[in-house]
């Protein structure tokens, strides 16, 4: 199991690397949920975020 | 929790410095043989005496001199905040021309910058009575040193150094039949059913944090039982089902990432109910399934942000992303001549992609 797909849930593709940070930090936030989240690993530009989603 | 590192002259650390103030969770990056492992044995060195392993041979020999430099101490000091008082324990082995085992040189705690006991050689001086006394000087005076009164430094120093759970499980180790109660888990976890029965026995309250993350790490667990087997023995028996089928397994039987998740959920209850702990997990990804990994990792930094204080090391690209560049200590050394260095991801500058960089083998510590 990834996320829960059952439930709502978010995934995150980030752009860059600085971009996984910031989405590391909501993911840690205590008010969400496990599995709620999945960051995935970095896409390396925009088109590429596109292409993946 | 730790605020400050220092290891002098042992194994690769030479003038190993860090400071992890106000940093809940830690995760430790470097390539192989960079000293990752050996900051677990280091702090494991200050457990041991702690735990009153205090005779300096069960715990350094003549090997772990850095470069075979017996004529440099070894020196390790750590500095601790611990219900708003900050600690300060430093220690030194020398090793003299002729002796065989090493001896303590000096050693020395402080609480709140006031030295509480200090010692020369065999010479200890408690500064508050200003008594002073010998101690043999192939012992570490910790274990030893007593103090009357209520609001006692070294017993809360001690008590909080002796529960550090410096942990590299080994799921091949991990049983579920356990003979006794322990809250002091071994390295590899062989003590685990022991650990399990000594947090569920001592807080009942921790079952369901445990309960909690197996049922989101394993969707089809119901429940376990820690089933008495004999007049001591107990086995830890975990029941999984879907609909009306239900599945009994002893712990034995599960996988090692399945086992993994178990020490993680125990580490999770205990982190909670006796904490504040210091955790350094060496390498938790082993045996995880790259769906997992995030998870698990996301749910020990949320736990031990609440309380607690989290290392951990890991060469997994899942676990390695759900750290930020300042939560991430770069460890490096040219080559086993020379000693690690100790750098903040934050401080280095990397190209591009974290992973595709340690793939590459791009970062460094520079000169």
């Amino acid at each position: 199991m990834a996320v829960n797909v059952y439930k709502p849930h978010l995934f995150v593709i980030p752009e860059d690397d600085a971009d996984r940070q910031f989405a590391v930090g909501f993911e840690f936030d205590f008010r969400l949920k496990l599995r709620a989240m999945q960051v995935m690993p970095v896409a390396g530009g925009w088109l590429k975020v596109v292409d993946k989603f | 929790m730790i605020r400050r590192i220092y290891v002098h002259n042992y194994r690769c650390f030479q003038n190993f410095d860090f400071n992890v103030e106000g940093q809940s969770s830690v995760l430790i990056l470097g390539k192989n043989g960079t000293g990752k492992s050996t900051l677990s044995s280091a702090l494991k060195i200050l457990q041991g005496i702690a735990k009153g392993e205090n005779r300096v041979k069960q715990f350094l020999s003549v090997d772990d001199f850095a470069f075979n430099q017996t004529d440099v101490p070894v020196r390790i000091e750590l500095s601790v905040e611990l219900n708003n008082k900050v600690y300060d324990y430093a220690v030194a082995f020398e090793l003299p021309d002729g002796f065989k085992e090493p001896r303590v040189r000096e050693e020395k705690l402080m609480c709140d910058n006031a030295a509480v006991y200090s010692r020369d050689e065999a010479q200890v001086e408690l500064t508050a009575s200003r008594t002073r006394f010998l101690v043999d000087w192939h012992l570490a005076a910790l274990p030893i040193v007593q103090i009357h009164g209520q609001d006692n430094p070294i017993e809360t120093f001690r008590s909080w150094l002796s529960r550090l759970v410096l942990i590299a499980p080994v799921p091949s180790a991990i049983h579920g039949e356990s003979e006794d109660n322990s809250l002091y888990p071994e390295k590899n976890l062989s003590n685990f059913a022991n650990w399990f029965r000594g947090v569920l026995g001592e807080y009942p309250a921790s079952y369901s944090v445990i309960d909690d993350f197996l049922k989101q790490m394993l969707p089809d667990f119901m429940d376990f039982q820690n089933k008495p087997i004999g007049e001591t023995a107990k086995k830890i028996v975990v029941r999984f089902g879907i609909d009306e089928k239900i599945l009994r397994l002893d712990l034995d039987q599960l996988s090692d990432g399945e086992k993994i998740f178990f020490v993680c959920a125990v580490l999770l209850a205990a982190n909670k109910y006796y904490g504040p702990t210091f955790c350094l997990w060496d390498e938790p990804d082993n045996f995880v399934s790259l769906s997992e990994v995030g998870h698990m990792v996301v749910a020990l930094r949320k736990s031990f942000a609440q309380s607690g204080q989290l290392f951990i090391t890991s060469h997994n690209p899942e676990a390695i992303r759900k750290f930020t560049d300042e939560s991430t200590l770069h460890l490096d050394r040219r080559s086993h001549l020379e000693p690690t260095r100790a750098r903040w991801l934050s401080d280095l500058t990397y190209q591009g992609d974290l992973i595709e960089s340690l793939i590459r083998g791009d970062i460094s510590n520079g000169s």
